[in-house]
């Protein structure tokens, strides 16, 4: 078993508010492997992107956010770096990031050649312009964007959504990171250009072994291109496993729930089983299981916070029902 | 009668409108200074007379030119000092208090009234309508104030209805411009599209659903423009198309103390400050407010 | 009779780098919507269904065609009987957090549609405002409040309350799940399924989740680029679909099934563009099956033998390929 590319250990980001003080994420641990995707599930207010932007240290700047833990990429503790080193070093050569919405991650008022150009010269990659748009239009290319050359004099505007989305992955692996997170990237798309964004960043990660951390709400495009799977709520992870495992045994009930509520194809006006109330207030948590008031198979136990029970082949879940059996 | 399983928990406190808006009047760090200061000039405008140490017009010869208090040769009597007819400064800074109080009320008013209604119509009717009115604006934009000023006292007698008239055909544009937007995005809501699904009119729709989200927008332009009103009236009173004598206005006392600058600093200083803090402080509390009652800070 | 769109199309000038354009938003549209059913438009970004919908409320004008209720046209109205339409004919919008003014109170808000068309006083009002409430599974103490103090789940039901107000027969539910989060939108798609059956309502459903519209819908209208492409009822279109804007569709639509691999599209254009569509039939570009008279012919919407009706060359007309 090789040692992991990211070893995330305890990660807390707390925010620091007048109104009080807001868990985003509240202390999880994880793995990821080289050539692995990982998908982190959750709802919102679930912590998922707060732990990409922890990740790369880029939370908003009045937040008032404080980050515990350690976050080691290649044995080193990203939590430990200046701000310099993180955009030096790490964020671009190391790792990158893909955000959900590609009409407000392209500057409208640069051309599309400028943008990707500017990974390459920014981390020293290429010396010149020139090599730069070379590079950028090599990049398009790896996207499969048809006449590359071309469209690199473009702008963001002149491209549709599914377009933009793979200029911002250009970009994003122009650097050839190491860890490639994706956060919600196919949300805001149709589900025609959906698949085929998918299909790009499987076959972007047989190419470079890339670790990916797809972060999404939808627990079936998960399916498609995910190796394990972490299912989050309210800024923990409460159940995690491999893909496979998740779909056909779910331990966690949030898990179950999730699985249940949305509606799949195949599936006929029957009334979906609904999870009854609201996800918690971050800023008032409960001390026990998180998920408790809205469980249906909630126990008196419960009102302690349920351990990590191994059930399978790493197979982790927080939850007194698994550590039962 | 519930047709549904899950009933939903509903928040716990149940505010109005007022105890919330109040409540976050407490909360947010007000500008004390700036407001005392607006404050101050009300009193002043409402006080008028009574509040003058001296007769604002009593001419006194005799006590020309007296400094400052603070200054050698200074009285307490006159606090800043006197002019060159021997008026007391202080009291013609209260006086003149009115009259940037009375300019400022009536020419928002107007201005903001007129301003705001084609704003309105121009937005929420858009097409040939909103070409008219846009085009009317930006030929009024092109002819600057100064110059429309001097037209109209050459055809009018200068003084207190002609500024407010002058003030009133100018800023209308600024207020119709920035309300047009504003009711260009509002429009598009899905509220106000649900109100024409539910079969409101039109008027109902400007009464409960444009004017209440532009009143944010609305009080916030009125607070800034009360400083411009107050350069705008000085402004043309300095260059004597405005307030004439015997009336007083801080521009009036900019004018006549000019000459006697280098060795009467107090007189052409004092009314300059009293512009330039009520400028300021009005400006300030538009600042505030418009952050107070920005929706988007709601949030945090 | 009910509602009906005969030959509705609406076009767009917009000003492009060119002059002007036309975007033919919608064109040529032909459906019916049963009374009591849910019949759904469903397509990608861009190909009208919203149009469709904001012409259905009378929130745009058609450049031809019209839209009839109960056999008259909306345009030939008059404004008595506007109004009735009005009465009859509901939406709930998609995103709970613009469809209500923060300004209200929850009361006036659910109101609103009663005090457009009648005079009540107070005490039958309020007692409407707790009845639509507690259907839509609210406490009653929610009328004082502010649309801000909810949840988005819980926005989406009084958008439900509000469009149930005036007891309307027709209700379009614009993507009325698709801003909710994951764990909610099962509640409110149940309570949209219940009030359906408990007032005998008909929905015509915009959405663009495929799984969505299988589980609530009876009917079925694939729209591409403006047209309607394939239409029939739901459990045969998802079935077996025919045409084959519909079969990519379907394909590429992602189960939770860590074995199923959704297909991909081999073209990289995405959607075709409404304001340059192809010649012919507008999907040829991207058809696995295209062929030549595809370039030239649009072809029109006919019915199947199995009592759907499309609009593709390989299965209507002189070029229809048997078994396709």
């Amino acid at each position: 078993m090789n040692a992991p590319l990211l070893r995330v250990e305890n990660l807390q980001t707390h925010l620091h508010l007048r109104r009080g003080v807001v868990k985003a994420v509240d202390g999880i641990s994880f793995e990821v492997h080289e050539g692995e995707t990982l998908g982190i599930v959750g709802e919102s207010g679930s912590g998922k992107t707060m732990t990409c932007l922890s990740i790369l240290q880029l939370l908003p700047t009045h937040g008032g956010g404080k980050i515990d833990g350690s976050v080691e990429l290649d044995g080193e503790n990203l939590l430990d770096l200046s701000e310099d080193e993180m955009a030096e070093r790490i964020r671009g050569p190391k790792v990158a990031m893909i955000s959900q919405d590609p009409m407000t991650s392209l500057n409208p008022v640069y051309s599309v050649g400028d943008q990707v150009s500017g990974p390459f010269l920014y981390h020293k990659l290429v010396t010149t312009v020139r090599d730069a748009w070379a590079a950028a239009a090599n990049g398009l290319r790896r996207v499969r964007i048809p006449s590359p050359e071309r469209r690199l004099k473009n702008f963001p505007h002149q491209f549709s959504g599914g377009m933009r989305q793979r200029v911002v992955t250009a970009m994003a692996i122009a650097c050839s990171p190491r860890l490639l997170i994706a956060d919600e990237p196919t949300t805001a798309l149709d589900v025609t250009i959906q698949v085929q964004i998918m299909a790009l960043l499987r076959s972007i990660q047989k190419e470079s072994r890339v670790g990916i951390i797809l972060v999404t709400h939808d627990l079936s495009i998960v399916a498609g291109l995910c190796h394990r799977i972490a299912v989050m709520y309210a800024g923990r992870i409460i159940e995690t496993g491999k893909v496979r495992d998740i779909y056909r045994n779910p331990q966690h009930p949030y898990t179950q729930a999730l699985l249940e509520a949305i509606p799949h194809l195949g599936q006929k006006r029957t009334r979906l089983a609904a999870i009854p109330g609201q996800p918690p207030n971050l800023m008032d948590l409960p001390t026990g299981c998180r998920f408790a008031p809205r469980c249906p198979k909630r126990m008196s136990v419960c009102d302690e916070y349920p351990s990590a029970t191994n059930v399978g082949d790493n197979h982790v879940v927080n939850c007194w029902l698994a550590a039962k059996h | 009668m519930s047709v549904t399983s899950a009933p939903a928990p509903v928040p716990a406190v149940a505010t109005s409108g007022v105890s919330r808006f109040t409540s976050r009047l407490r909360l947010k760090g007000a500008p004390w200074v700036p407001l005392f200061i607006l404050a101050m000039v009300l009193v002043a405008a409402i006080g008028g007379e009574t509040l003058t140490p001296h007769d604002p017009n009593g001419l006194n010869l005799g006590a020309a030119f007296k400094p400052p208090f603070w200054q050698a040769g200074g009285t307490s009597e006159y606090l800043l000092g006197t002019d060159n007819l021997g008026r007391d400064v202080l009291s013609r800074i209260i006086a003149g208090a009115r009259v940037s109080a009375i300019v400022s009320l009536y020419a928002i008013v107007f201005s903001g009234a007129i301003g705001t209604m084609l704003g309105i119509i121009a937005g929420y009717f858009g097409g040939i309508i909103d070409t008219i009115i846009v085009r009317i604006a930006e030929i009024k934009m092109a002819i600057p104030g100064l110059a429309l000023a001097l037209i109209f006292s050459a055809t009018m007698d200068p003084g207190l209805s002609t500024v407010i008239i002058v003030i009133v055909l100018t800023y209308w544009t600024w207020y119709a411009r920035i309300i047009r937007s504003e009711v260009l995005s509002l429009r598009e809501r899905d509220y106000v599209a649900f109100a024409k699904v539910a079969g409101c009119g039109s008027l109902t729709i400007f009464f409960r659903h444009l004017l209440p989200n532009i009143f944010n927008t609305l009080v916030v332009l009125m607070t800034l423009q009360v400083g411009q009103v107050i350069l705008f009236e000085a402004s043309l009173s300095f260059l004597g198309l405005g307030i004439q004598a015997p009336d007083t206005s801080w521009g009036l006392m900019l004018a006549d103390a000019r000459q006697y600058i280098t060795y009467a600093w107090w007189g052409i200083t004092m009314p300059g400050i009293a512009i330039m803090l009520t400028c300021l402080s009005s400006n300030l509390t538009g600042d505030w407010l418009r952050d107070l009652l920005d929706p988007k800070r709601r949030q945090l | 009779m009910g509602l009906e769109l005969h030959d509705l199309s609406k076009h767009f000038t917009v000003r492009s780098d060119r002059g002007r354009a036309t975007v033919r938003a919608v064109e040529r549209v032909n459906l019916e919507i049963p009374e009591g059913q849910t019949v759904a438009l469903v397509g990608e970004s861009g190909c009208g269904k919203t149009t469709i919908a904001k012409l259905v409320l009378m929130l745009e004008r058609p450049t031809a065609g019209a839209v009839t209720y109960d056999g008259k046209s909306l345009h030939e109205m008059s404004r008595t009987e506007i109004k009735d339409y009005r009465r009859h004919v509901q939406a709930v919008f998609q995103d709970p957090y613009a469809s209500l003014n923060p300004r209200l109170t929850v009361r006036r808000i659910i109101t609103e549609p009663i005090l457009a068309h009648y005079r009540r006083d107070r005490a039958t009002l309020n007692a409407r405002v707790a009845e639509l409430l507690d259907i839509v599974g609210l406490p009653a103490s929610a009328a004082d409040l502010y649309p801000h103090e909810f949840s988005g789940g819980q926005r989406q039901r009084i958008a439900i309350a509000r469009a149930l107000a005036l007891d309307p027969k027709i209700i379009i539910l614009d993507e009325p799940i698709s801003a909710l989060d994951v764990s909610i939108r099962a509640q409110v798609l149940n309570l949209l399924m219940d009030i359906q059956e408990k007032f005998g309502l008909t929905y015509l459903l915009i959405a663009h989740d495929l799984a969505l519209v299988e589980h609530l819908s009876t009917r079925v209208a694939v729209i591409y680029l403006g047209s309607v492409v394939e239409t029939g009822p739901s459990e045969q279109i998802f079935a077996s679909p025919r045409h084959p804007y519909t079969q990519a569709l379907l394909n590429a639509v992602p189960r939770p099934d860590p074995d199923y691999v959704p297909k991909a599209a081999e073209s990289f254009d995405d959607t075709g563009s409404a304001l340059e569509p192809p010649s012919g039939c507008k999907f040829h570009p991207r058809c696995p099956h295209a062929m030549a008279v595809c370039k030239t012919d649009n072809p029109p919407l006919a019915k199947l033998a199995d009592g759907r009706e499309a609009a593709c060359h390989l299965l209507t007309g002189p070029h229809a390929v048997p078994n396709a």
